[in-house]
């Protein structure tokens, strides 16, 4: 957008240009032109007074020394007595006129002009004055002035430049706001706002993108309170259904249905959970506060299991796109693994780093370790399920993230939740 | 028993099921005409359903709290924590969040009416120093306020009222956390540590929280 406002400008000045410059520099021949014809004329009259004091050749001579044309051989005195000062021309039809009738005139002729005055002297004499302007004295200073011009032109197109550039900026600036906070909305990043600034058709379309977004939030949390609701609704009817389970007489068909019941339940929940867990999922949350947060909760255990517990964070503020309740439950998940699979006294370090568009949260214990690939496995060797690692897993990367076990510095499990970071992202 | 359920069929498996384990039981579709029962019939406990067609739940259970101290106990299709906190803040005694079976309804009813039945006139239940005001949701222990979030208290409600007993993890986490215990959460010890903390003992030096390894916990009173 900003190099077609730039190709706009050139163009507009370009033109406006030409159009001044080109009848300018014809001005400028033509004057260059008429002062030098003018030159020719006054020397030519220079020779007048001699012409007039009767004709004598050496006065002519003298007269002719002071011009310019006369020391350069440019100027021709014919006479009808047959007199000629100057050197020696063929006679043109401009001479002949001017001796015959007495007429001047200015004719083009090879490499120039010449310029043919009638004079008369004596009883019934007359003389035609002949002054030859070169091509190159008509067109002294044309050059100069023509190159000016150009120059003024290129000039008023360079500012154009500057100027369409400037202008751009602050149409083009806003702008790319718009497309980058239109492309994140696209993302799904629902937050999504833009500065309102630039003209005053982007302003209105800023405010109008700002509304759009919340708008589009609030509907949706609104739809997804609506299903919540309903999902809330059904479970009168199954309580009816789960207490008319209870009456059936018939035992194996009780427990079919009451299957039946619970597995629609379930499903029930499961819409609940889903809905309530949307409802403003489009949240940021600060990782290191909520890690700390949760570190600080599973201390006092650690404390009474006599267990070195340290947490430490560095680089910015680790803010991800990630619900603080999903990410409390995940954290949870990863320290109450190490109380479930480690003996008491193992110490554990806790870790949020924020660097290069990632934040990690790692979790380190002196522990036995944990099996490579358990947190995919669905059940680990210590006697309990490993679906909690599954859980921070699936959280992981539900956030575009990933869940990484491996052995650690303190010779145990390390597990490291890894997310993007919210200000990656843009 | 009083039950406060506007779904016909509700009411009437409700009021069996809790006939059937030995209760005497009376109902009531409507806030006002339950609020009137409760009043003339004085029952031990109410169960009382939100979506009522003339009031409110919880403004029938501020209702009843102006008029009566009976524990009520809330059957809501709302199982998210912001809710169970504002009915409980509202004076609501106990929940069941639905579906419930009519045993799961029997059992909460004996839970309800043991912690009655341990705490005194006031609803108060105490062992030594520590005092637990199960209406207004505060401890105290030795005449100082100890501030214990929400599965604090209801775990030491829970240990209180089954005091001098072993608890064992499987009825503290059906009566706490209201799920299955699956054998290795954690979640009952970092609680208990936290009311350690809280009473000013450490699991070395237990006090008042006791744990038998291998079978539960349990609330005693310091020799």
């Amino acid at each position: 957008m900003r190099r077609r406002l730039i190709l706009v400008f050139v163009a507009v000045s370009t033109l406006v240009a030409t159009a001044f410059i080109v009848p300018l520099g014809f001005l400028v021949r033509r004057t260059a032109e008429d002062r030098a014809i003018d030159t020719a004329r006054s020397e030519a009259a220079a020779v007048v007074p001699a012409l007039a004091a009767g004709g004598d050749r050496d006065q002519i001579v003298s007269a002719m020394a002071v011009t310019s044309a006369g020391q350069e051989g440019r100027l021709t005195v014919i006479t009808t007595v047959g007199l000629v000062v100057g050197p020696e021309i063929e006679h043109s039809e401009a001479v002949t006129a001017a001796l015959e009738a007495g007429a001047s005139s200015i004719d083009d002729v090879p490499d120039g002009k010449e310029l043919v005055s009638a004079v008369a002297f004596g009883p019934g004499d007359r003389a035609a004055v002949r002054v030859y302007v070169p091509t190159s004295t008509l067109r002294r200073g044309q050059w100069r002035a023509w190159s000016t011009l150009a120059g003024v032109g290129v000039l008023l197109v360079l500012l154009s430049v500057v100027v369409a550039d400037r202008l751009a900026r602050t149409v083009v600036r806003p702008t790319q706001h718009l497309v980058s906070a239109a492309r994140r909305l696209g993302e799904g990043d629902l937050e999504a706002s833009v500065d309102p600034e630039g003209p005053e058709e982007l302003v209105e379309l800023a405010g109008t993108f700002n509304q759009l977004g919340s708008r589009i939030a609030s509907m949706l949390d609104h739809e997804r309170e609506m299903v919540a609701e309903l999902s809330h609704r059904l479970r009168t009817p199954l309580t009816k259904l789960r207490m008319r389970v209870e009456q059936m007489g018939d035992a194996e068909e009780a427990d079919a249905f009451r299957a039946d019941v619970a597995d629609l339940t379930s499903v029930v929940d499961g819409v609940i959970q889903e809905a309530r867990g949307n409802i403003g999922a489009d949240a940021v949350c600060d990782v290191g506060e909520v890690v700390l947060g949760r570190a600080e909760f599973w201390e006092v255990l650690a404390d009474d299991q006599g267990r070195p517990w340290s947490f430490e964070q560095s680089g910015p503020p680790a803010v991800a796109r990630v619900r603080r309740a999903d990410l409390s439950a995940a954290v949870d998940v990863l320290f109450e693994n190490i109380f479930t699979h480690t003996p008491d006294g193992i110490p554990v370090a806790i870790g949020v780093t924020n660097a290069e568009g990632w934040i990690a949260v790692r979790v380190e214990d002196g522990g036995p370790g944990i099996p490579m690939g358990v947190e995919r496995r669905g059940e680990s060797e210590g006697g309990s399920t490993g679906l909690g690692l599954d859980i921070a897993r699936r959280f992981a990367e539900t956030a575009d993230g990933e869940l990484v076990v491996q052995s650690g510095a303190l010779g145990g499990a390390e597990v490291i939740l890894r997310l993007p970071s919210a200000g990656s992202t843009g | 028993m009083f039950v406060v359920e506007d779904d016909q069929h509700i009411r009437e498996m409700a009021m069996r099921a809790l006939a059937d384990a030995g209760h005497t039981v009376r109902a009531e579709p409507s806030a006002m005409a339950a609020l009137q029962g409760i009043v003339d019939h004085r029952p031990d406990i109410v169960i009382l359903d939100l979506g009522l067609p003339d009031l409110d739940g919880g403004d029938l259970l501020r209702m009843i709290r102006a008029v009566s101290n009976v524990p009520v106990m809330i059957a809501t299709a709302r199982d998210d924590d912001s809710e169970i906190v504002r009915l409980l803040d509202a004076g609501a005694d106990e929940y069941v969040v639905k579906p419930f079976s009519g045993a799961e309804l029997g059992a909460r009813v004996r839970a309800l009416l043991r912690r009655a039945e341990a705490s005194t006139d006031d609803g108060s239940i105490v062992v030594g120093g520590i005092t637990i005001d199960l209406r207004a949701r505060t401890v105290e222990l030795d005449g100082e306020t100890v501030v214990c979030n929400r599965k604090e208290f209801d775990l030491l409600a829970c240990l209180a009222t089954h005091a001098g007993e072993v608890v064992s993890r499987e009825t503290i986490y059906a009566e706490v956390w209201r799920e299955p215990y699956n054998g290795a959460d954690k979640t009952i010890d970092v609680h208990l540590s936290w009311l350690r903390r809280k009473l000013g003992e450490t699991a070395a030096e237990p006090h008042y929280l006791h744990t038998v390894r291998g079978v539960g916990v349990k609330l005693v009173e310091p020799t």
